[in-house]
């Protein structure tokens, strides 16, 4: 590279003039989008006369670029033109002849215009000769060498500094992220309380009766020890000969031949609130959050259940097919036997279960999603154990009107039949 | 102490008079009774709670009116003033008639405490879940992971609690125990659909650990890197030489320093430069991948106004139209084009010995304004071994100048570099011929540190083939006033390489070794006109290991 390719420089030389200022065609890369484009010059030689043809020695990205980089460089040459013209007055001084922005060839290997990187060195070296020459005549016209005329023929390219920012960059400082970046959607939440705040909470004791002279002598058996009900599964079961919680006994006004329905929905009710009770007693020796979360849920609507039940029975009277099937469930397998009529086959081991957890109602998503609407189904969508299922449901989530009472007094008899 | 068994007699006595004296029997006490039962009937508890204080206030301490009040009070929810007629009632009537009720509202009672409890309980775990939300809102990771962390400690079986503290852990990049705690999660979570849902955030988890322990980033573009990559293949930002100790010998650490000092050629001492730290502790460690690290580098550049198609920078745009496109191919970065202002940069590259490493077989860099080519040699273990730069100076007399440096290496190590450089200048300014050579060496310590830099300017030769011609000669004699033609020029090393003048200012070619970054970031500098010599010397704390 060192040595001068003078033939080049000759050859260049001596076709000036004789070149078109724009690069041929090429046939195999037409309609393909043009990534660099140039501009031909014919550059002046004052110590010549002639010019240098110069294909080679400008290269653009885009033709924007291109067409601005020429006419600068044409100012510029219009600039030293005109000085040579007025200072040096020399009038045969020859402006450089400038070619069009065009789809550059001389990177195309097909192109007769092809450079090698030899070729293009020896362009460069030419026009810096050319320049060389021309700065040296203005010199000699005693332009300074700091003017704008002869800094103008070498002018400092321009780059974009992003291009020439250092290749090994520290690290970015750390900032402080955007709260936006931690939305409390992308967190869970806990499901161990969720239904705890809304458990309904029922106390299903009568007053009594202070109207009499002696103090009153409720007429309530003594409460049997709670029947052990295992925490869970681990434990052991209870004894099948465990004693359920004993049936409160109601005393028999001396007006009335038979019990008050009152009476009657205590002598079911009282025992079965003892029973869910002991449940829970058992329920707190659990250490699974989540199970025992699951069988207080249950027992509160079981206490609700029990509250409405009683209403029911209440309302159906003495006499009615409830009150006297509530009234005459004494034994444990009696009371099972009733519940599994109105509430389903399936529902006694959880209505008197062994293990705590029992308590817990497999979910029947097709009927505990609306119970009311299962339970008034006059066709056969539903099973009757289906049905079944939906009155305890409703029952243990609802407070029924007293229009919802009455219809489901009927519902009840219909069960018990 | 004294006066409280009297008392308690007193009490007793009391209460045993009570039981002995007749019935309530008055008219006002049985309406009052009366009118509360109705009420009670018709589930109007409070109204019927009123009566029975009345009908209390006229016959104290009934036994029946005690419990009833008690009854009410609990259907209330005022379980205290319950507890209080209750425990009133067992102290007056231990074997009253109503004892069988009494206790039945006494297991109530409890039952409500203990409901209260939990509901207390819920209630705070609840609230646990509640701050730690917030807290993790506003981007306090670590007061929301205690939060979680003390509501596992509370209940430990809660999902809940352990997902949100896997989240916190990814968010503080924390991957190996985010994962441990998403696969507790799935041992805890009974939902076959939310445990599923979670796998895929596992295996992400996982293949980012397995990238933080085998990847870099470019700290340019924060593009992952293997370990042992030496460019970035798709910005060719830096080079990435992780083990080596010219890469690793300026840590931001206490007790490392680097200081470049420079002399003449007669050996006076020009400057000394502090040269600053590069990364914190070794590059390997600075640079090592998290998904944190390479969104900070991705969010930086985004803010200059890069841009991005997934990890792979694109390009950079202004508003007022400016704009650099990185030409991507399918592998490596090609070429980089700006529209507006006309510039190209080339690229070529080959995949290294190993396959995993992108090499550098030509690049077109901008250093200040000056473009050069350069061009790499590399032996099979991946070494640049020669690299050849080209560019005309355009701060000078736009001399197109060659240069090559040779490296030499041992064990692994870079022990010394020779580079040449020269150029020919034009016929107008007399055709002059210049060479020069440097030399540096390359010395460590026992640790495998580089201890010391050398650089020795050992020729600088300039010699003019012909007389400058018109008005350059006489320029050409004021700069060198005892230029002979086709002799050698004197004093070369101490006055440097010139070739012309701008007004007062001096042009010439300097010793640009700038394009030889590669090697090491400690000596890539353009030496002044005169300095022939430059030593950098490097401390470290004794803990700092490079590999």
């Amino acid at each position: 590279m060192r040595s001068t390719p003078l033939l080049v420089l000759l050859a260049a030389v001596s076709s000036a003039l004789a070149q078109p200022l724009t690069c041929p065609q090429v046939t195999n890369i037409s309609g393909r989008p043009c990534e660099v484009y140039h501009f031909h010059v014919q550059m002046y030689r004052p110590d010549t006369r002639g010019f240098a043809d110069l294909i080679g020695i400008n290269r653009f990205a885009s033709q924007a670029a291109c067409d601005r980089a020429r006419e600068a460089q044409m100012a510029r040459n219009l600039a030293v033109v005109e000085t040579m013209k007025r200072v040096a007055n020399d009038q045969q001084y020859q402006p450089d002849h400038f070619g069009p922005c065009h789809c550059d060839m001389t990177v195309e290997k097909t192109s007769p215009n092809f450079l090698t990187d030899l070729q293009r060195v020896a362009q460069v070296r030419l026009a810096e000769e050319v320049r060389g020459r021309v700065r040296e005549r203005l010199l000699d016209r005693d332009l300074t060498s700091d003017s704008d005329v002869v800094r103008g023929l070498n002018p400092a390219p321009g780059f974009n500094a992003l291009l020439g920012g250092p290749r090994l960059l520290p690290l970015p400082p750390a900032q402080v992220a955007a709260a936006a970046a931690y939305s409390p959607d992308d967190l869970k939440a806990t499901k161990s309380v969720e239904n705890l705040s809304t458990a309904p909470s029922s106390i299903d004791l009568p007053l009594v009766d202070v109207s009499s002279s002696e103090p009153v002598a409720v007429a309530v058996a003594p409460p049997s020890a709670p029947a052990p009900v295992a925490a869970d599964v681990t434990a052991a079961p209870v004894p099948a000969s465990a004693p359920a919680p004993a049936p409160a006994e109601v005393k028999a006004e001396q007006s009335a031949p038979m019990p008050t329905a009152e009476e009657s929905a205590d002598a079911f009710i009282s025992v079965e609130t003892q029973r869910i009770q002991n449940v829970l007693t058992a329920s707190g020796t659990m250490t699974d959050e989540a199970v025992k979360s699951k069988i207080l849920q249950s027992c509160m609507q079981r206490i609700q259940l029990l509250s409405n039940l009683r209403t029911l029975i209440q309302g159906s009277g003495a006499r009615s097919r409830l009150a006297t099937e509530a009234r005459s469930a004494h034994a444990e397998t009696e009371r099972l036997a009733l519940v599994a009529r109105l509430f389903g086959r399936d529902m006694p081991p959880h209505w008197a279960p062994k293990d705590a957890a029992d308590v817990i109602l497999p979910p029947m998503p097709d009927v505990d999603s609306d119970p009311e609407k299962v339970l008034r189904d006059s066709g056969n969508r539903f099973s009757g154990q289906q049905k079944r299922r939906a009155l305890y449901m409703l029952l243990a989530q609802t407070q029924p009107t007293e229009d919802q009472q009455l219809w489901l007094s009927t519902v009840v008899d219909t069960f018990l039949q | 102490m004294k006066i409280r068994p009297l008392l308690v007699l007193l009490i007793a006595g009391s209460a045993l008079a009570q039981q002995a004296s007749p019935p309530p029997s008055s008219e006002e006490f049985q309406r009052a009774v009366f009118i509360a039962r109705k009420f009670f009937d018709m589930k109007d508890y409070a109204a019927a709670y009123e009566q029975f204080v009345k009908a209390d206030a006229i016959q104290a301490d009934q036994p029946g009116v005690l419990y009833d009040m008690a009854l009410l009070l609990a259907k209330g929810g005022r379980y205290s003033e319950a507890q209080t007629k209750l425990d009133r009632y067992n102290q007056l009537y231990p074997a009253g008639a109503e004892k069988p009720l009494v206790t039945k509202l006494q297991f109530e009672l409890d039952f409500q405490r203990e409901l209260q409890k939990r509901r207390q309980e819920d209630q705070d775990y609840g609230e646990l879940f509640t701050r730690g939300r917030f807290l993790y809102s506003r981007g306090e990771l670590g007061p929301a992971l205690k939060m979680f962390q003390d509501a596992e400690q509370k209940r430990p079986t809660d999902s809940a609690a352990v997902y949100n503290e896997a989240i916190v852990y990814e968010k503080l990049g924390d991957f190996e125990k985010a994962t441990q705690r998403f696969h507790r999660y799935q041992e805890l979570e009974s939902d076959a659909a939310l445990k599923a849902s979670v796998d895929q955030r596992i295996l992400g988890l996982e293949s980012e650990l397995s990238d933080m322990h085998s990847k870099i980033v470019c700290s340019f573009c924060g593009l992952r890197l293997p370990i042992g990559a030496a460019w970035c293949p798709r910005c060719w930002h830096g080079p990435y030489f992780t083990s080596s100790p010219l890469w690793n010998s300026r840590p931001c650490l206490e007790g490392a320093t680097a200081t470049r000092a420079t002399y003449y050629a007669d050996n006076r001492f020009a400057k000394n430069d502090v040269l600053p730290c590069i990364f914190d502790g070794s590059m390997v460690d600075a640079l090592r991948y998290s998904p944190a690290k390479q969104k900070r580098i991705q969010d930086a550049r985004k803010a200059e106004g890069w841009w991005y198609n997934g990890e792979i920078i694109q390009g950079w745009r202004d508003k007022q139209g400016n704009e650099i496109r990185y030409v991507q191919g399918p592998d490596v970065l090609e070429k980089i084009v700006s529209p507006s202002g006309g510039e190209i940069l080339l690229f070529a590259a080959h995949r290294g010995s190993d396959g995993n490493a992108w090499l550098l077989d030509r690049e077109d860099l901008v250093i200040d304004g000056q473009k050069y080519t350069s061009r790499y040699t590399f032996d099979a273990a991946n070494h640049i071994v020669q690299q050849q730069v080209e560019y005309q100076n355009a701060a000078g007399c736009n001399h197109i100048i060659d240069m090559t440096a040779d490296y030499v290496y041992q064990n692994d190590l870079p022990t010394a570099a020779r580079i040449k450089g020269g150029y020919d200048g034009y016929a107008v300014e007399g055709s002059p011929h210049v060479e020069w050579q440097v030399a540096i060496a390359y010395t460590y310590d026992n640790a495998g540190r580089v201890a010391k830099e050398d650089l020795a300017v050992t020729a600088l030769n300039k010699m003019y083939n012909a007389k400058p011609q018109g008005a350059i000669r006489e320029e050409m004699g004021r700069i060198y006033p005892a230029m002979r033609v086709r002799r050698p020029m004197e004093n070369m090393m101490r006055t440097g390489d010139l070739c012309g003048t701008a007004g007062n200012l001096l042009l010439g070619n300097p010793i640009d070794l700038r394009p030889f970054y590669a090697l090491s970031p400690n000596l890539g500098v353009a030496l002044a006109y005169g300095v022939s010599r430059a030593s950098v010397t490097f401390t470290y704390p004794d803990s700092f290991k490079v590999r």
